[in-house]
């Protein structure tokens, strides 16, 4: 049995993905809360409120209208948050372009880039990976 | 517009008519035409080598003239070769060769010009230019100078066997004043004589005249006359002179003056009829004292209007520092050159000039600039041109990838999402569960559906771009937008508030204008904010150059600083969840492009947005 985090958060401008991948996580059964944003407005606006837990995990979709990932990075980096650093952060794309990748490496917070879509087996890996290396 | 061929607008005729041996070749080194001379230099009396390659012609000519062609055709002035080429059957000859790029009026290089020169004619020159200096040193040897004296008080006149030999008198002969100046030649010469000495009595005056007499046996002899009063108790007591025959030295110079003049003919034909703008203007006024009719092309300005007035009547060099650094050239040179200068014609047209000037002087006369204009704007706008549809083929190319992009994450997206949830559903026993999936998938089927409805209008603008503008009457477009909007108005409960008057018109395609209408409406309401009734305030002016459509919202705005230049971006913009304000906001600029508008967007996050759409009121 994988660990369970207490939360994961989900950001993809596509509704669709963002149920398919609760649904993997669902399966993996690893989050006892999972949290999903269209924009990430709405999920900044969430992770401003003291109340709402800073995820373990956060999943990012790379292209977003509005505001992209790595507007989205920015602004997390600039929340008020004392545990904001503790997130494992992971970039989700379609297809991997070696320009996203070099920007992903330049940025300390992205702990990975994964291929969409997530299945069962590649949350368990990414748990795997992230959280139980030490255990 | 690039000429085809710029060859065969020219008027050649001049050049059978010019008086030496010059050929001209195009491009690819074939003969258009030659001098007459050209032509019985070589023997090709019926001039059937036009057309051939030069190199073709005189086969025997050394392996480096190609080299050398291309040389002068990319510019490189009088390139000289020492050849031999056939003058007739079996006979060769040497020439100098002299090598000069060929060029049009707009200083582009045509072709070469080739004339020759016989190396024993060259020799023959040299040779009589030996003899030359060889005379004029004999003439000095033996100087025909007499010496003559007038005692004016004694109206006695005394001259030397010298001078009584250059009047082919006796040596013992007598002379009074009038008549020794009645051997001046009536008319000028002995009016001149005269005048001289009354002004050497009276106030003083030398003279040193070169004057004509007539000898006593009826020949006329050229004479350099000096005179040098002598005084005396305030007086003029005599005047002594000398008399020299200079009769072979001024064969030779009304020699060279009629030389003068006709080479002078010849320059000028060349000069006048020449593609390249010229003129030639005075060192010390500016004053132009001979243009030809390409210069008056390229100022506007008549010859009447040009001549006898300085350059700077004519804005020529109105910038301080272009013509600073003209005196500065030519100070240390004798020559200038100054590339594309800004210049405006008379007519107002702006124009793009190359000078370039020497100074030619004849020893006595004053220092005059011989100057080429070229009118250097329509090889600037060329390249200009050409940069433009780089830049444009650049962008098209930017947009391809964008497309490609979007196209492969999109459309990839939606696929593998549909699949999975099919696969959800297939394994779904719960039947609320499997209508959930059911709807998702419907939604998502929905999205995809959209996106690939907007890849077609960017694949059919792309393939329509030649349509005509008209005037628009913009509230019609904003009415239909409206009533095509009418589910998500009510749905967000969204209020539009249209400031355009019903007679405001915009010139632009009518099929853009109802999507570039519609797009930026749903947009404004579709990014609401949650808390907030969507308001869209629809506004319009008209300057000068634009009419100015203006579409405010108070919406959840965009991060400007962020998004900015990659806004109107494809891949940037188009969302998967079909909102797609990405894909609207694409096409939107995409439309206005085309119509040669442009789009300004002025945003605060959460606070609004402002799409400002200009379109051309041409």
């Amino acid at each position: 049995m994988p660990k369970q985090l207490e939360s994961i958060l989900l950001l993809d401008d596509n509704y669709s993905t963002n149920f398919i991948h609760k649904k993997f996580i669902a399966y993996a059964n690893c989050a006892k809360n999972v949290v999903d944003f269209q924009s990430g407005i709405d999920a900044l606006e969430y992770l401003k409120i003291p109340e709402n837990p800073i995820p373990e995990l956060i999943f990012i979709d790379i292209n977003m209208p509005i505001m992209s990932a790595w507007e989205f990075l920015e602004n997390y980096s600039e929340l008020e948050r004392e545990d904001k650093d503790n997130a494992v952060i992971i970039l989700l794309t379609t297809s991997l372009s070696p320009k996203d990748e070099e920007k992903a490496a330049n940025i300390g917070q992205i702990n990975g880039i994964w291929l969409k879509p997530l299945s069962e087996e590649k949350i368990n890996a990414i748990i795997q990976k992230y959280f139980e290396i030490n255990d | 517009m690039i000429k085809n061929n710029p060859i065969s607008n020219l008027n050649l005729t001049w050049l059978e008519q010019v008086p030496s041996s010059i050929a001209l070749l195009d491009t690819n080194f074939c003969l258009i035409d030659a001098s007459e001379q050209w032509f019985s230099k070589f023997s090709f009396l019926n001039k059937d080598v036009k057309g051939l390659n030069i190199l073709d012609i005189f086969p025997g000519l050394s392996d480096n003239w190609k080299t050398k062609l291309e040389y002068a055709l990319d510019g490189l002035k009088d390139i000289q070769i020492i050849d031999k080429g056939v003058i007739e059957e079996g006979n060769e000859s040497s020439f100098i060769w002299y090598l000069n790029p060929w060029k049009d009026g707009y200083g582009n290089n045509i072709g070469v010009v080739v004339s020759i020169k016989d190396v024993t004619e060259t020799k023959k020159l040299q040779i009589e230019l030996n003899h030359t200096n060889k005379l004029l040193r004999q003439n000095g040897n033996i100087a025909k100078i007499g010496s003559w004296e007038f005692n004016v008080e004694k109206e006695e006149v005394f001259l030397s066997p010298k001078v009584k030999d250059i009047f082919k008198i006796q040596h013992n002969s007598l002379l009074t004043l009038r008549t020794a100046i009645n051997f001046f030649k009536k008319g000028s010469s002995r009016d001149k004589m005269e005048i001289s000495i009354h002004k050497a009595i009276n106030s003083g005056t030398p003279w040193d005249e070169n004057l004509e007499i007539i000898s006593a046996n009826g020949s006329t002899i050229w004479v350099n006359a000096i005179g040098r009063p002598k005084f005396k108790d305030g007086k003029c007591a005599r005047i002594i002179g000398t008399i020299q025959d200079v009769t072979s030295k001024f064969a030779a110079i009304k020699n060279e003056k009629k030389e003068a003049v006709e080479s002078n003919f010849e320059y000028q034909q060349f000069f006048k009829a020449s593609p390249i703008g010229m003129a030639v203007t005075d060192y010390s006024t500016g004053k132009f004292l001979e243009v030809n009719d390409e210069f008056c092309n390229v100022t506007g300005y008549s010859f009447e209007e040009l001549i006898g007035k300085s350059y700077k009547s004519f804005q020529l060099l109105s910038d301080a520092s272009d013509k600073s650094s003209m005196l500065k050239q030519l100070s240390v040179t004798n020559m200038f050159e100054l590339t594309k200068l800004n210049y405006t014609a008379k007519n107002g047209e702006e124009r793009k000039i190359n000078l370039f000037g020497r100074i030619i002087s004849n020893s006595n006369e004053n220092k005059r600039i011989i100057t080429t204009l070229v009118n250097v704007s329509a090889r600037n706008n060329q390249s200009e041109n050409l940069l433009k549809q780089v830049n444009d083929a650049n962008e098209n190319v930017d947009k391809l990838v964008n497309f490609t992009h979007m196209v492969s994450h999109n459309l990839k997206g939606h696929a593998t999402n549909i699949t999975l949830l099919l696969n959800f559903i297939e394994k779904e026993d719960c039947e609320i569960e499997r209508k959930k999936l059911l709807s998702i998938l419907k939604d998502g089927n929905e999205n995809m559906t959209e996106t690939i409805k907007g890849l077609r209008e960017i694949v059919s603008i792309s393939n329509n771009n030649k349509l005509k503008k008209e005037f628009l009457v913009v509230n019609d477009f904003i009415y239909r937008a409206e009533q095509r909007l009418t589910g998500l108005v009510k749905n967000e409960k969204a209020k539009i508030i249209n400031e355009i008057g019903d007679d405001f018109e915009i010139k632009a395609l009518s099929a853009y204008l109802e999507n570039i209408v519609v797009n930026c409406l749903s947009n404004a309401i579709k990014f609401r904010k949650p808390d907030k009734i969507p308001v869209v305030i629809i506004s319009a002016e008209k300057n000068k150059t634009h009419s100015i459509l203006s579409i405010e919202d108070n919406g959840i705005g965009i991060d400007l600083n962020k998004n900015g230049n990659k806004l109107f971006k494809l891949y940037k913009t188009l969302g998967n969840n079909g909102e797609a304000r990405g894909m609207g906001l694409y096409l939107t600029k995409y439309q206005v492009d085309l119509m040669k508008g442009k789009i300004e967007v002025e945003s605060t996050l959460g606070e609004g947005t402002t799409f400002r759409i200009f379109f051309p009121n041409k």
